[in-house]
């Protein structure tokens, strides 16, 4: 297996609190957060096919979004890029990447 | 007993297209509440809505449905908890009522969905969830409940039919609710074959885009007995919250929100979950009417399908559900759900619910629930005292 671009993210040093999103201070005790780079392997917690978007995205449905368990993270919703019958409940998913606004993940 | 009482009801038929603006939907179940009532005077005014500033661009709903009634001058507060606001309007006006503050309280709810494009209301509805941290994935609402499903499906090992029975319960109720947004008898085969929405999910397990709005005139018991012989008590109103975004929560088929809020509303009530006979749930999707029945304590986890199934939650069964049809046939416009739940339940519990009336009804439950589970507010209703 390659390895798998990792995930950027937060983590507080003082409660354990981590996420993937940017903060200035935790959330939980308002500590300072530090960057981090979680693993870019998760597994599918579970996932739908988007086939009635939301205005901006008509363009780009039917698409996979998912809940996924970074193995070493947080759970985050993200796409799976991927044809909507491959993807599982538990199936293994490699980052790719975020550029994009949102967390983008393949099979 | 020290409590809240209703004794008024309004409501509007739930429909797409009514033609109707937000302000004359709103008044119209108000002045039926007040003329059920009997009362001359209101103290305060509480408005339970979601979307319009999203939607109609328009907020200061307090005072604009305070001015529409004529009753200007009144305090008129808005108050907004996602898919739940009509909920926790009411449960607003309760909190005031048993302040001893103000004597007299309309609680209304309104939404205005129709007019406005799939996208646009699929949008607004994203308002409910962490929109800077979610929207950005493209996930719409039924997505995120779509996901919910096939946890859920999965982990119980529960078939898409079993989720479906709820759907077509609410059909067959909503065929006598004069008010009901569908008219239509549905087999669990035509929700199977009903177009896919969000996978799992189509669309007969989701509710439907309407306008309505829904009102209830509250005093204290003691000032009800006033103006009826019969009112209908409030034994518990509470809510609690959960975290707002699904990628928060580590178990997804349970809302835990759900069993706090009524948890504390059957210890404040007096009652368990057995002694409830008449049951309304959030159903705006078929999954979380069966989540709804296990976190409200009907059945273990996995099995709420099965009280379906059984016949129990029919309207002569032991724990009637959704008698008048409920969010996917009697309609869900969003904000107003809340407040409906609460209208039928004083219908059930003073008889007054026409061709809907359950045999037997004393004890009522609503859960109404906003965002992914995150606000939840549960009411326990009694008859007479």
């Amino acid at each position: 297996m390659t390895e798998a671009k990792r995930v950027p993210g937060y983590t507080c040093a003082q409660c354990n609190w981590f996420d993937v999103f940017q903060v200035t201070s935790c959330p939980r005790c308002n500590r300072p957060v530090q960057e981090t780079l979680f693993s870019g392997r998760g597994k599918v917690a579970s996932f739908t096919v988007i086939r009635y978007p939301p205005t901006g995205f008509e363009k780009e449905s039917p698409y996979v979004v998912a809940l996924v368990d970074i193995e070493d993270g947080p759970r985050v919703m993200g796409r799976i890029v991927a044809k909507p019958e491959e993807v599982q409940i538990g199936s293994s998913v490699s980052f790719l990447g975020n550029s994009t606004g949102k967390l983008e993940f393949t099979l | 007993m020290r409590g809240a009482a209703i004794i008024g009801v309004g409501m509007t038929p739930v429909t797409s297209g009514s033609g109707k603006s937000l302000t004359q939907l709103f008044v119209e179940a108000a002045t039926q509440a007040i003329e059920d009532s009997g009362v001359s005077s209101i103290d305060s005014i509480y408005v339970g809505n979601m979307m319009s500033g999203f939607l109609q661009n328009q907020e200061h709903l307090g005072a604009l449905m305070a001015t529409a009634m004529g009753r200007e001058g009144v305090p008129s507060y808005k108050v907004e908890g996602a898919c739940a606001s009509g909920g926790v309007a009411a449960n607003a006006g309760v909190k005031a009522v048993l302040s001893g503050l103000e004597g007299v309280v309309l609680v209304g709810a309104v939404e205005k969905m129709s007019g406005y494009t799939t996208p646009q209301v699929t949008s607004g509805l994203m308002m409910a969830e962490d929109k800077a941290r979610v929207a950005g994935t493209g996930v719409t609402f039924v997505g995120l409940n779509a996901m919910i499903a096939r946890q859920y499906m999965h982990r119980y090992n529960v078939p898409h039919e079993a989720l479906a029975g709820f759907s077509v319960l609410c059909h067959e109720n909503a065929l006598d609710n004069p008010r009901a947004q569908f008219h239509k008898k549905i087999t669990v085969e035509d929700v199977l074959q009903s177009p896919l929405v969000a996978d799992p999910l189509r669309l007969f397990d989701c509710s439907g885009i309407g306008d309505g709005a829904a009102a209830l005139v509250l005093t204290s018991l003691e000032n009800a007995r006033k103006f009826t012989d019969s009112p209908v008590t409030i034994a518990a109103s509470c809510m609690a919250t959960d975290r707002v975004s699904l990628y928060q929560r580590p178990d997804i088929t349970t809302f835990e929100a759900s069993r706090k809020a009524s948890g504390q509303a059957y210890e404040a009530a007096g009652v368990k979950a057995e002694d409830v006979d008449v049951l309304e749930v959030h159903d705006a999707f078929s999954v979380l009417g069966i989540m709804a029945l296990e976190d409200l304590g009907f059945a273990s986890k996995g099995l709420g399908a099965r009280l379906v199934k059984d016949g129990v939650c029919a309207r002569d069964g032991r724990l009637a559900t959704n008698t008048f049809g409920g969010l996917k046939a009697r309609g869900h416009p969003v904000g107003a759900s809340g407040m409906y739940q609460l209208a039928e339940l004083a219908l059930q519990l003073s008889n007054k619910a026409g061709k809907c009336q359950v045999p037997k009804a004393t004890v009522g439950l609503a859960q109404s629930v906003g965002g992914i589970g995150t606000t939840i507010t549960a009411h326990i209703l009694k008859r007479g005292d």
